[in-house]
C-alpha cells in the first residue's frame, strides 16, 4: 500500500487528536481511496470501530504507553 | 602514524599502549578506552587494536583527527597473547551482563571527524552507543549495534554534521538490533556521499532516521521495524536513494515530502510507503519474505547464515549491480548473477570463516597440520582472504623455517589448481566458492626428516596480512596406505618382544610355526566327529593298523615259475598279511622248517620294490605268512612277488611269481 500526499496535522478542534491527510494508492500510483479533503480524525475514526478492534490495538498501545511511563520520555 | 593496543584484561593505563603484551618497563597495552581515546592517548592517523573483553565505559573523545583514525577490534585475539578470543564489547552492561552500569552514551564526540570503527560489538539499553556532533567522515565496518529495548535510545548511533558541511559517513556490513531509532543521521541538505551498505536493521521503532541528509541505502535488510526508514526534513535537490533492499515485517517507510527519497529494486512485501510516490519499475510488493530464520538449522538441513535467503527465495538476484556492493554483510559474494534484495545472501556454512577485517586486510590465526617427515610433493591450502592473488602478485612472498633454523625462501611458481605439484607452486583454489583460499606446493626440503616442525608464511600482498601455517613433522601424519605399508613391510623378526603382537605373530602365525603346529600335533587329540582329524584317524590310520586282521590266502606259490596261483587285489595304501604255501609241481607242500623264507616284490618294471621276511605258520607243509606294507601299496600298479626258500647257500628255491594288483578301489 502506498500513500501519496500523506501528512498528519493536529486537530485544532480536539487537542490530542490528529488528522490524517492523503491518498491511498496502489503500486502504480493509482488512487484507491483517500482520507478526504479535510482529512480523517484519528479519534473520530477510532470510536467508529468495533469493540474487538479497539481492544486489540489498545493492548498493543498499552505496551508503548508503559515504555513511555517508565522512560519518562516521548519523541 | 602509530599503532596502539588496548586490553581490558591484561593492560594498564600506566603503560604506553605500544605493545599488545607487556614486555618490560612501561611497554604494554592500555587498559581503558578512556585512556586510548582521551587527550593523552592515541592521535590523528593512529591505529588502535582492541583486545577481546568488555569495555564498560562512557568515553568523551579528547582529540580531533584530521586523517583516518582507526579503532579496530581483534576478536580473534591475534595480537594479544594470553587473551582468549571473544567479542570486543563496548558495553553499557557489566561483564556478567546482569546490570546496566552505564546509562549515558558510550562514545561521545563533538567536532571529531575521521573516526573509523570496525569489528566492535556495542551493547546499550538506555544510552546511545555513539553520538558524534559536528562530525564528518565517520565509518563503521563490520560492527554490531545491539540494544535490549525498543523504547530507547533515540539513535543507537547518532551522527550529525556541522552547519553547511556534508556528513559523508560510511556504514558498511553492520547489524543493528533493538532501540528506538537505530541509526539517526542529520545533515545539512548538501550533496553527500553518506552510504549505508549491506546492513541489517531489525526490531526497532525506526531503522534509519534521516534529517536534512542525502543518504544512499543499498542492499540492506529491514526486519520488524515500525518505520524502516523515516526521511524527515530534507531537500528534493539532494534526494536519498534506496536500492536492493528488503523490507520484512515492517509497518512502513515514511517520507515527509514526495521526491526526498527515490527507490528501485526493492522488495517491500507488506510495508506501506508514505509519500514515496510510484514504485520504481523493478520494485515489488507482497510475496514471501524469503529468508530463513533457522528452519533449516532446526531440521538439520543446512547450516546457513542468519537471515539467509531460502534457496528459491525471490530475494536472490533481485537487485541491480549498478552502484551496489559485490558482497553481503558477511563479505560473501552474492549467490546469484546480481545482488540480492537485502543485506545477506544465501550461503551454507560448514566452517564459517572469520569476517574480521584488519585495516583492510584479513589475517588468519596460525594453524597446524601434520605431515609425515620425509614426505615429498606435498601441497597445503592456506587462507589469505583476498582473491585474485597469483605467484607474480606484487609483494607476495613465501618462506619456511624448520625448528631452530633460519628461514628459507619459497620462490612462487604460477600454477592452476589442477596442475601437478612443483616446488613453490601457487594456485587460487576457487575464487567464487572458496574465496581467499590458495594452494601452496611445499619444497621437499621443508618436510625432510630431522626437524620437529616447519612453519610456512605467505605474506606481503595488498589486501591480505598473510597466512601462517605450522606443519608438524610426525608419522602421525601417515596416509592410510603409508600406515599399511609401514606395518606389513616391516621385518617380522625385528618385532618379537615378549608380550607384543609381534611376538605372537612370530610364534604362532609365521609359515614354519603353522606347519609345525599342524604336523607335530598329536593325532589322538583331534578326533572330533566331522573334522578332518576324525577322517585321518578313521580312514587313513585305523585301516592300516587293523590291516593285520585281514587275511588272504592261502595262495599256492609254485616253484615252477608259472604263476599258476590267482592274483591278489590289494587296496592302495593298505597293509595286508598274506598267507602263502610253497608247493612242488604236484601241489605238495615243501618243508620250510629251518629255512629262511623271504618274499620279494617287483613292480611292473621288474625293479625290486621291497623284501619281506616270511614267518612259518606250518613249516612242514610249506605254509608261511608275510605282511605287505605301504612301501608297495602306496603306488597303485601291477606287482609280482616271488618267495625264496633258502636253507644254505647251496639250497635255494624260488617259488612264484605271485601276481599282485594294487588299486585305488
Amino acid at each position: 500500500m502506498n500513500f501519496q500526499n500523506y501528512r498528519l496535522e493536529p486537530n485544532p478542534n480536539s487537542p490530542g487528536d490528529w488528522i490524517v491527510f492523503g491518498d491511498i494508492c496502489d503500486d502504480a500510483g493509482n488512487i484507491l481511496g483517500t482520507f478526504g479533503e479535510n482529512g480523517t480524525s484519528v479519534f473520530g475514526w477510532w470510536v467508529l470501530q468495533d469493540a474487538q478492534f479497539q481492544q486489540n490495538y489498545s493492548n498493543q498501545f498499552a505496551v508503548i504507553m508503559a515504555q513511555e511511563i517508565v522512560a519518562g520520555t516521548a519523541e | 602514524m602509530a599503532t596502539y593496543y588496548l586490553s581490558t584484561s591484561t593492560g594498564s593505563d600506566t603503560y604506553n599502549g605500544l605493545s599488545a603484551t607487556y614486555t618490560s618497563g612501561s611497554t604494554g597495552p592500555w587498559k581503558t578506552l578512556s585512556k586510548a581515546l582521551g587527550a593523552a592517548g592515541m592521535a590523528s592517523g593512529d591505529i588502535l587494536y582492541v583486545a577481546p573483553g568488555n569495555y564498560n565505559e562512557s568515553v568523551t573523545i579528547g582529540f580531533a583527527p584530521s586523517a583516518a583514525t582507526q579503532i579496530i577490534g581483534d576478536p580473534n585475539s591475534q595480537f594479544f597473547g594470553g587473551v582468549t578470543a571473544g567479542p570486543v564489547l563496548i558495553s553499557a552492561f557489566n561483564a556478567a551482563g546482569t546490570s546496566e552500569t552505564v546509562t549515558s552514551t558510550l562514545i561521545i564526540a563533538a567536532s571529531r571527524s575521521y573516526f573509523e570503527w570496525s569489528n566492535l560489538y556495542f551493547k546499550v539499553s538506555t544510552g546511545r552507543a555513539v553520538s558524534a556532533t559536528n562530525a564528518r567522515y565517520w565509518k563503521f565496518t563490520n560492527c554490531v549495534l545491539d540494544c535490549n529495548t525498543r523504547a530507547s535510545p533515540v539513535g543507537v548511533i547518532n551522527l550529525s554534521s556541522a552547519s553547511g558541511v556534508a556528513l559523508d559517513a560510511t556504514i558498511t556490513r553492520c547489524r543493528f538490533a533493538g532501540g528506538r531509532y537505530l541509526l539517526q543521521l542529520t545533515g545539512q541538505n548538501v550533496s553527500e556521499t553518506t552510504s549505508i551498505t549491506s546492513c541489517v536493521f531489525e526490531s526497532a521503532e525506526e531503522g534509519i532516521d534521516i534529517n536534512n541528509l542525502q543518504v544512499f541505502v543499498t542492499n540492506c535488510s529491514f526486519i520488524s521495524c515500525d518505520w524502516a526508514i523515516y526521511q524527515r526534513s530534507g531537500s528534493v535537490s539532494f534526494p536519498s536513494s534506496v536500492r536492493n533492499c528488503l523490507f520484512l515485517r515492517c509497518t512502513q517507510v515514511q517520507v515527509t515530502t514526495t521526491g526526498q527519497l527515490t527507490e528501485n529494486f526493492n522488495r517491500w512485501t507488506t510495508a506501506t510507503r508514505n509519500n514515496i510516490g510510484t514504485l520504481g519499475a523493478n520494485s515489488t510488493t507482497g510475496g514471501d519474505g524469503g529468508i530463513d530464520s533457522g528452519y533449516l538449522l532446526q531440521t538439520n538441513g543446512n547450516y546457513l547464515q542468519t537471515y539467509t535467503p531460502n534457496l528459491s527465495s525471490p530475494n536472490i538476484a533481485f537487485g541491480t549491480a549498478t552502484s551496489s556492493p559485490a558482497t553481503d554483510l558477511y563479505g560473501v559474494t552474492w549467490s546469484g548473477a546480481s545482488p540480492d534484495a537485502g543485506g545477506i545472501t544465501y550461503r551454507v556454512i560448514t566452517s564459517l570463516p572469520s569476517q574480521v577485517a584488519y585495516n583492510g586486510g584479513i589475517e588468519r590465526n596460525a594453524s597446524t597440520i601434520t605431515i609425515a617427515p620425509g614426505s615429498t610433493s606435498q601441497s597445503i591450502e592456506i587462507y589469505l582472504g583476498a582473491t585474485g592473488l597469483t605467484a607474480s602478485t606484487s609483494g607476495l612472498s613465501a618462506r619456511y623455517n624448520r625448528t631452530r633454523t633460519a628461514s628459507v625462501s619459497i620462490p612462487l611458481v604460477a600454477r592452476t589448481i589442477a596442475q601437478a605439484w612443483t616446488a613453490g607452486g601457487f594456485a587460487e583454489v576457487d575464487a567464487t566458492n572458496m574465496p581467499g583460499v590458495y594452494r601452496l606446493d611445499l619444497p621437499d626440503a621443508a618436510l625432510a626428516a630431522g626437524a620437529d616442525d616447519v612453519t610456512i608464511v605467505v605474506r606481503g600482498a595488498s589486501g591480505t596480512n598473510g597466512a601462517v601455517m605450522t606443519v608438524k613433522l610426525s608419522s602421525g601424519g601417515l596416509t592410510e596406505a603409508q600406515t599399511a605399508g609401514a606395518v606389513w613391510n616391516a621385518v617380522r623378526s625385528s618385532y618379537a618382544t615378549a608380550g607384543t603382537f609381534g611376538e605372537y605373530v612370530n610364534t604362532n602365525v609365521n609359515t614354519g610355526a603353522i606347519a609345525d603346529a599342524v604336523w607335530d600335533e598329536a593325532r589322538s587329540g583331534h578326533t572330533t566327529a566331522g573334522t578332518f582329524g576324525e577322517y585321518v584317524n578313521a580312514e587313513l590310520v585305523t585301516p592300516v593298523t587293523s590291516a593285520a586282521l585281514v587275511r588272504m590266502g592261502p595262495f599256492e606259490v609254485r616253484a615252477d615259475g608259472l604263476g599258476a596261483s590267482d592274483p591278489l587285489d590289494i587296496q592302495k595304501g593298505a597293509q595286508h598279511g598274506i598267507d602263502i604255501q610253497c608247493v612242488d609241481n604236484n601241489g605238495a607242500g615243501i618243508d620250510i622248517t629251518s629255512a629262511t623264507v623271504t618274499a620279494k616284490v617287483y613292480n611292473s618294471g621288474a625293479t625290486l620294490v621291497d623284501t619281506y621276511a616270511c614267518t612259518a605258520t606250518y613249516a612242514a607243509d610249506g605254509r608261511a605268512t608275510f605282511t605287505i606294507d605301504t612301501t608297495v601299496t602306496n603306488v597303485p600298479g601291477t606287482y609280482t612277488a616271488t618267495i625264496t626258500r633258502s636253507t644254505s647257500a647251496n639250497d635255494t628255491q624260488v617259488f612264484g611269481p605271485l601276481r599282485i594288483y594294487v588299486r585305488d578301489i
